[in-house]
């Protein structure tokens, strides 16, 4: 708890970014409010489709048309990004926070060797020469395991693996040594065993460097693995947020209760898994209330009328742990659930 | 088997796998693409013929003979002892050393305007596709446009407004004697050719521009320009570094078939009386002045038709092997 009192690196405060759409004005992100501090892993866990890549976007402020931030802060390390102009942001990026992708196979560009990719990072930020760029590249190859750098950095993008690929991409992101690193869903394209070195890899490079990472996955595998705290996200708004052990000892929010119910546990058998009926609200025409209302299986057991009407706020729950949730609502009449109650008891 | 490019070696129990740079595995394929190496040869063979021409030919563009007008091949001159190979024109010119000379020329000026229009096409097609909106709207409107207006009628327009009057345009002294050298031209004979690159060129981009804006619009959505963004590249670096790069393939074959089109289209206004004007020798006005003596003596036209059918040829050729070996949907 310690180093939660310290300044966050980043900090999002009520962060809107909409898509301004043929159909609507779809609400990708409404509202977030996220910190991040320096040198921890914060995950960032939802369905597809509910803003996380889009707030992760947002971060970089890479929201193309027809998107845009419609408000918010985005403060880090002590200014806005919001109000940053495209030269100031780019020297931000890829330098002070960087980004790997989902696909890492098609975020290499494929006509350029491994190691000019790599070096073209360093050239951007740095003008290294053509010389100490090659080589500090070598170093990087080697840094984040690629065997053989000396040959693999002339490789072409399509003679990687999909795991080397990935272990480039993270040498660019981390070339010019970045205070933040965004991941963004790095090991979902990927296979399994190729995940845990990818995750270890990240975690290393994490240790090694001091950078904070962003994790963004839909795998609460990932999860539980990497992460110290989690943001839990539903229809582009924070639902939970706490440490990683409390989100799964303890997860108060129906919709993280229903995420972690739904994980295939080893050895346990089940007739069926629990899922979350109904899917994510449409984001153009999102219900009056709490967005998970619909689907809120809590909300049908406690019969609460305020849910479909008037939409939540992020509430303190315990010390360093945030619900989003009308059954939590102190100052409200409603009476809490016993289960929760009884849990928050327990770990007192 | 043309994906199959990776060399195996075996030597004694080793295995060694040596990869191939993308060069030599395009290469490779267009070396399977036999016409195209054919056509590569021939068309090496006439630049070799018209690089070396000062050396090669044996009588001066521009020397008459009295005289010895329509003299047959290997004729020998008797003053110099030597052989008019191709015999001599209406005018007495060694019709031989007039060709390659005029092959210089010609494939000069083709080169030029591929080089001219390939360049604007590119550039211009690149930011109109990255930009997008109003901007993209008002170029490729304008490519449009441009495109509708027949082309033959409009360059014999404008190529005889611009050699008519010499003040029109002001051509810097450094371009005339740049494009003189390589023509070996004086820098008054110059600006006629210049112009007509400027004439071609100034249509030929219209068509790449096209294309690279097509390729653009789907490179952009790929996930690399994102990553090269969010490493922190600005627009005028990924267009340059990422966009262009990605889409050279197809602008290489466009530019080689172009050349087939420019040697042909300088060829067209040469003997529509619109092109490079007699004395300096292209195969167009050769091929123009010779035509009145078609029926008697129809070497004389047929010798500077050759190497316009075989260039056009084998620059078509050359561009299907390149597309065949460039082709982005074989795996490299």
């Amino acid at each position: 708890m310690a180093d939660k009192i310290e300044q966050p690196l980043l900090d999002i405060r009520n962060l809107k970014t909409y898509f301004y759409t043929e159909d609507g004005v779809v609400k990708a992100v409404d509202g977030v409010d996220l910190q991040v501090f320096p040198g921890e892993v914060l995950g960032l866990v939802g369905e597809s489709g509910c803003g996380k890549s889009v707030t992760s976007l947002a971060v970089m402020r890479l929201i193309s048309q027809p998107g845009k931030i419609v408000e918010g802060e985005i403060v880090f390390d002590g200014r806005d990004l919001v109000r940053l102009d495209e030269p100031e942001l780019m020297k931000i990026r890829g330098n002070r926070i960087s980004m790997i992708f989902q696909q890492p196979q098609s975020a290499l560009n494929p006509v350029f060797r491994v190691a000019d990719q790599i070096s073209e990072v360093l050239d951007v930020h740095q003008d290294l020469g053509k010389e100490a760029g090659r080589a500090r590249a070598i170093e990087l190859l080697k840094l984040v395991g690629i065997p053989d750098a000396e040959s693999r950095a002339n490789a072409f993008p399509h003679e990687l693996s999909g795991g080397q690929s990935q272990r480039v991409m993270i040498a660019m992101a981390l070339a010019c040594v970045p205070d933040m690193l965004i991941a963004d869903e790095p090991t979902t394209a990927l296979d399994v065993t190729i995940q845990a070195q990818i995750l270890n890899l990240i975690r290393d490079m994490r240790e090694k460097f001091g950078s904070s990472v962003i994790l963004i996955t839909h795998d609460l595998g990932v999860i539980a693995e990497m992460a110290e705290r989690v943001a839990v996200m539903y229809a582009g708004e924070i639902v939970e947020q706490t440490d990683v052990q409390t989100l799964f000892k303890n997860p108060v929010h129906p919709y993280t209760q229903g995420l972690i119910g739904s994980i295939p546990v080893l050895g346990k058998v089940r007739d069926r898994l629990d899922v979350i009926p109904g899917t994510v609200p449409n984001l153009v025409n999102l219900p009056p209330g709490c967005r998970f209302a619909p689907r809120c299986q809590a909300r049908k057991e406690h019969n609460l009328s305020i849910c479909t009407e008037k939409r939540p706020s992020l509430q303190v729950y315990e010390e360093g742990h945030k619900v989003r949730c009308w059954l939590y609502e102190d100052a409200g009449q409603h009476e809490a659930p016993k289960k929760a109650k009884k849990t928050a008891k327990e770990k007192k | 088997m043309s994906t199959n490019a990776n060399v195996v070696e075996l030597t004694g129990d080793e295995i060694t796998i040596k990869e191939r740079s993308p060069f030599q595995i395009v290469m490779f394929r267009f070396r399977k693409h036999r016409l195209a190496m054919v056509s590569l040869v021939v068309m090496s063979l006439i630049f070799i013929l018209t690089l070396f021409a000062p050396y090669i030919a044996n009588f001066k563009v521009d020397e008459i003979k009295v005289g010895d007008y329509f003299v047959p091949f290997g004729s020998v001159d008797e003053a110099s002892g030597r052989i008019h190979y191709l015999g001599t024109d209406n005018i007495g010119r060694d019709y031989f050393s007039r060709l390659i000379y005029a092959g210089r020329i010609s494939l000069t000026v083709a080169f030029l305007s591929v080089i001219i229009s390939e360049t604007t096409g590119v550039i211009i097609g690149a930011i109109s596709g990255f930009y997008g909106g109003t901007l993209d709207n008002v170029l490729m409107r304008f490519v449009e446009f441009m495109l509708t207006i027949p082309g033959l009628p409009l360059l014999l327009i404008i190529s005889s407004m611009l050699l008519a009057n010499e003040d029109l345009i002001t051509i810097p002294p450094i371009i005339l004697n740049t494009v003189g050298k390589l023509m070996l031209l004086n820098a008054r004979d110059t600006r006629s050719a210049v112009l007509i690159i400027m004439v071609l060129a100034g249509f030929g981009w219209l068509g790449s521009a096209q294309l690279m804006r097509g390729m653009v619009l789907q490179i952009k959505q790929q996930t690399f320009v994102e990553a090269a963004r969010s490493l922190g590249a600005s627009n005028i670096w990924i267009i340059f570094r990422h966009m262009i790069p990605n889409a050279m393939a197809p602008i290489i074959v466009s530019a080689s078939l172009g050349l087939a089109g420019y040697v042909v289209a300088e060829a067209a206004l040469a003997f529509l009386g619109f092109g490079i004007q007699d004395p300096i020798p292209t195969w167009g006005n050769m091929l123009s002045a010779s035509q009145t003596y078609m029926v008697d003596k129809p070497w004389l036209p047929l010798i500077p038709g050759l190497p316009i059918f075989i260039c056009s040829l084998a620059f078509n050729y050359i561009g299907d092997g390149l597309r065949d070996a460039l082709d982005p949907r074989l795996k490299m």
